[in-house]
């Protein structure tokens, strides 16, 4: 037991100190710092963190006491730990597998067990260092702000209670993707958002909600993200609220909304139970984990089911990951799991930084697999549906458009293909600057139906989505470049798209959902991305400095 | 490290069938390594080394065969056996945000006899980089921590593949000096190359694979006495001639071509040069190459094959 102790705890040292040194983190701890700052608003402001509706139909939010922001801190916390969190985590075990050091660490002893638990805890552990930096946030602004006495439990209790049990599940759920097949490349990014989150939100509120009266006042077993249970238990806080009406999160109000004294989430004994018996629904993902885990040999999984006398999964389903995700294609059977670079070809020929873009973007094409037709499909359709449609076939388009381009800045490096492709001699000495070129081309090249679509409509739609498309291709290239990986990207870009699907005020990026921002804002998003792209080359110069690209 | 006994094999294969689609890597392929023996499988890119020595390491299951490792079998004893082995693999990226000290420490930890790491640091000359991040480190200084990694675990034997594989001359050389210090406390080794110098100078015995058999096996010397003619001429002219015209001089005992150059089996230097220097001139032929060594394992691999190791 003690060994097995010691192997888990020496996997999270290593993974958790690799984590901290990686550029992805410093901007994953930014984007956290930043989020909870903005996020626990202002008092005397028209935002707020909780607000609820009177009877006599006047808005009502609590003053900024050790409760309240406590409960902020409580909200985002669950969401970015379950929605966001996932993405920060996620990948490492495909990461071991393409770099082939999971067939090393296969060739040691180490148990399936220690090695998914390693992860796990090193998952857990990063995760709860991430969310911790909300807390001095909230006492920034309870040293600010703050009315009353500063009750510890009342300040750190709902962060502890909503936090623990969402990072417990989306580290299992983590670790259970990263062992699937399908799940565990770009697409399992997309399912986990699509529907994951979804099931993450909706399941709980079916538990809370009593058939008999239509209300959500009971506690759900099940409620990962802790929403629900946050708001059946303001619902109790609130007896004078109008039922349904209260509002969590960062609502924007039209005029400024009273404070008033609010006594906060009522943490009894029943809450406190359920809160933390939900981290036992970690285990659920972990043992189904353990079983479809192959260490690191496709075959192995192959010729264990052939035992048990079922057929082999050489169907869709084992062919999927092939399909889907042209990195995992060869993983286990070749040393560096690569794209083919053959599109490349042409700029050895002749050597030029033009020929170099258009055969990324070719390549971002060819292996773009069944994504790139979905995405084509959708944006055909939404350049052709009535304006009523177009919302929803755009939003799918835009949706699907994250996995295509996670990592096409970073598809050398991860392919270990760097050093073969930068010494060709017309790839661009500047590999952020060849990376927006290419990633720049392909999003309008495969987006040209729906452009076309929003210029009809006016000038200004068009402007808006074209401005909103090189914004997106230069976030993607420049998180790309700055975190090494795709997840950084697809995990802020999903959060944009649903905050801009929710119709968040200035987040509606391309103009798709309702937005009519003006040409200043879009002015603005084009200047945002390219504050990205100066800051990924300033890190590219630095690391090329120092050897590395 | 425990020892077996030397009359017993310390890895054994019979009939190791691999196929994977509509290649077979491995077909039919028999071993037998001894304890405190270097074994080397030797062979072109593709032959199926790699995938039988994954095989024999227990990271690949056969489609057929049988495979005991220091007497027991993977199904059964994958634990222990994972114990008492010590593997490096081809092309592994280690993790470059850890350092050279953390990465064998996390390794060490996998093991219930670990060496202590700090001393198997030391003695792949690793001391002055301990603190270094695996990604600042020389090719030759990344497969001296990927040889460390596989030592810390205290292993009876150590399963090295194309450990020397891109590295410079001087790197080889000192990761030649690791695995002899190893064989010094009794470990059996066993690597795969497609360096026939290499294989000479750390194998005790050698297998050649081609095509997923062995077409050969024993010591460097047996196997090269085995060729007919003990030196090889390289040899180029203008205008180039035939076969049959190199195989009409006194002495030649084989010509093949590879590219412009014609390699001349040949059974004694000192009679067979003057002879061809002599018909080159009386022909009226230019010289534009000549050059002469003993016969290797490559000249074997090409008398047996037809086809050079590093043309594959």
């Amino acid at each position: 037991m003690s060994a097995l102790v010691l192997q888990i705890g020496a996997q999270v040292g290593a993974e958790v100190r690799t984590r901290l040194r990686s550029t992805g983190t410093l901007v994953a701890l930014a984007v956290m710092l930043v989020g909870s700052y903005l996020w626990i608003p202002n008092p005397g402001g028209k935002a707020t963190s909780v607000s609820w509706q009177l009877a006599d139909g006047r808005l009502q939010t609590s003053v900024h006491s050790a409760a309240y922001i406590g409960s902020a801190m409580s909200f985002l916390a669950g969401f970015f730990a379950v929605v966001v969190g996932f993405y920060l985590v996620a990948g490492s075990i495909r990461r071991d597998r393409e770099r082939r050091v999971g067939a090393i660490l296969a060739a040691t002893p180490l148990p399936n067990a220690a090695y998914l638990l390693g992860k796990y805890f090193a998952h857990v552990a990063y995760l709860a260092l991430v969310v911790s930096l909300i807390v001095p946030i909230g006492v920034y602004h309870f040293l600010r702000f703050g009315v009353g006495p500063f009750d510890a439990a009342a300040f750190f209790g709902p962060l502890v209670l909503l936090t623990l049990p969402g990072i417990a599940f989306v580290a299992a759920m983590a670790v259970l993707f990263d062992v699937t097949p399908v799940l565990s490349g770009r697409m399992g990014l997309v399912i986990w958002f699509f529907v994951l989150s979804m099931v993450a939100a909706a399941l709980p509120i079916a538990q809370a909600t009593n058939p008999a009266t239509g209300r959500t006042d009971r506690l759900p077993v099940f409620d990962p993200m802790g929403a629900t249970s946050v708001a059946v238990l303001i619902g109790r806080s609130l007896p004078q609220a109008v039922p349904g009406s209260i509002s969590t999160g960062l609502i924007f109000r039209k005029e400024v909304v009273p404070a008033v004294a609010w006594g906060g989430l009522p943490l009894d004994a029943d809450f406190v139970a359920r809160r933390l018996g939900g981290i036992l629904w970690a285990l659920p993902p972990l043992g189904l984990a353990l079983l479809l885990f192959d260490r690191f040999d496709p075959a192995r999984r192959r010729l264990s089911l052939r035992r048990k006398g079922k057929k082999a999964p050489t169907t869709a389903i084992a062919a999927a990951p092939t399909l889907l995700d042209p990195l995992a294609a060869t993983a286990g059977t070749v040393p560096i799991a690569a794209p083919s670079f053959a599109a490349l070809a042409p700029v050895a020929a002749r050597p030029s930084a033009f020929l170099a873009i258009v055969a990324d973007a070719v390549l971002l094409w060819k292996t773009g697999s069944i994504l790139r037709w979905a995405v084509l499909i959708l944006v055909i359709l939404a350049a052709f549906l009535p304006a009523s449609a177009a919302p929803m076939v755009g939003g799918g388009f835009l949706l699907l458009l994250a996995p295509l381009i996670s990592e096409a800045s970073c598809r050398e490096a991860l392919a270990g293909a760097g050093p073969l492709v930068f010494s060709q001699p017309g790839v661009p000495r500047s590999t952020v600057l060849w990376k927006l070129g290419s990633v720049g081309l392909f999003v309008v090249a495969v987006s040209l139906p729906f452009l076309l679509r929003a210029l009809v409509d006016s000038p200004a739609r068009g402007f808006a989505a074209l401005s909103g498309l090189l914004f997106v291709a230069a976030l993607s290239v420049s998180f790309g470049v700055l975190s090494g990986g795709g997840k950084l990207f697809v995990g802020i870009y999903l959060a944009l798209w649903y905050a801009a699907l929710n119709r968040v005020p200035y987040l509606d990026f391309c103009g798709l959902f309702g937005g009519d921002l003006g040409l200043t804002v879009r002015a603005a998003y084009l200047a945002a991305g390219a504050v990205f792209i100066a800051l990924a080359m300033a890190v590219e110069a630095r690391r090329r400095a120092s050897g590395v690209r | 490290m425990s020892s077996v006994s030397s009359d017993q094999p310390t890895i054994r294969c019979r009939g190791l069938v691999k196929r994977y689609s509509d290649v077979t890597a491995v077909d039919g392929l028999d071993l037998e390594v001894f304890s405190g023996e270097c074994f080397g499988l030797l062979g072109p890119n593709g032959a199926g080394k790699t995938t039988t020595i994954e095989i024999l390491e227990g990271l690949t299951d056969p489609d057929a065969g049988e495979v005991e490792v220091l007497g027991l079998g993977w199904k059964k004893s994958e634990r222990e056996l994972r114990e008492r082995l010590g593997i490096s693999l081809q092309e592994t990226q280690l993790n470059e945000k850890l350092t050279v000290g953390e990465t064998v420490r996390l390794f060490a930890s996998f093991y219930a006899q670990a060496r202590d790491p700090e001393t198997v640091i030391a003695e792949l000359s690793l001391t002055e980089k301990r603190n270094a991040r695996v990604g600042k480190l020389s090719g030759g200084q990344k497969q001296r921590l990927a040889v460390a990694c596989a030592l810390v675990g205290n292993p009876d034997i150590l399963f090295l593949d194309e450990p020397t594989t891109g590295l410079d001359p001087q790197s080889r050389r000192e990761l030649w000096d690791q695995i002899a210090r190893f064989r010094a406390t009794g470990g059996t080794l066993l690597l795969t190359t497609h360096y026939m110098d290499e294989a000479e100078k750390l194998c005790d015995r050698i297998a050649i694979v081609d095509k997923g058999k062995v077409i050969s096996l024993g010591t460097p010397r047996d196997l090269i006495s085995q060729l007919p003619s003990a030196y090889v001429v390289e040899i180029d002219t203008e205008p180039s001639w035939s076969a049959e015209q190199w195989r009409a001089i006194p002495g030649v005992q084989e010509a093949r071509r590879f590219g412009e150059v014609w390699s001349l089996a040949v059974t004694s230097l000192t009679e067979t040069v003057p002879e061809l220097l002599a018909t080159v001139e009386r022909e009226g032929a230019k010289l534009l190459h000549l050059s002469t060594h003993r016969a290797t394992l490559e000249d074997l691999f090409v008398a047996l094959t037809g086809r050079a190791l590093r043309d594959e």
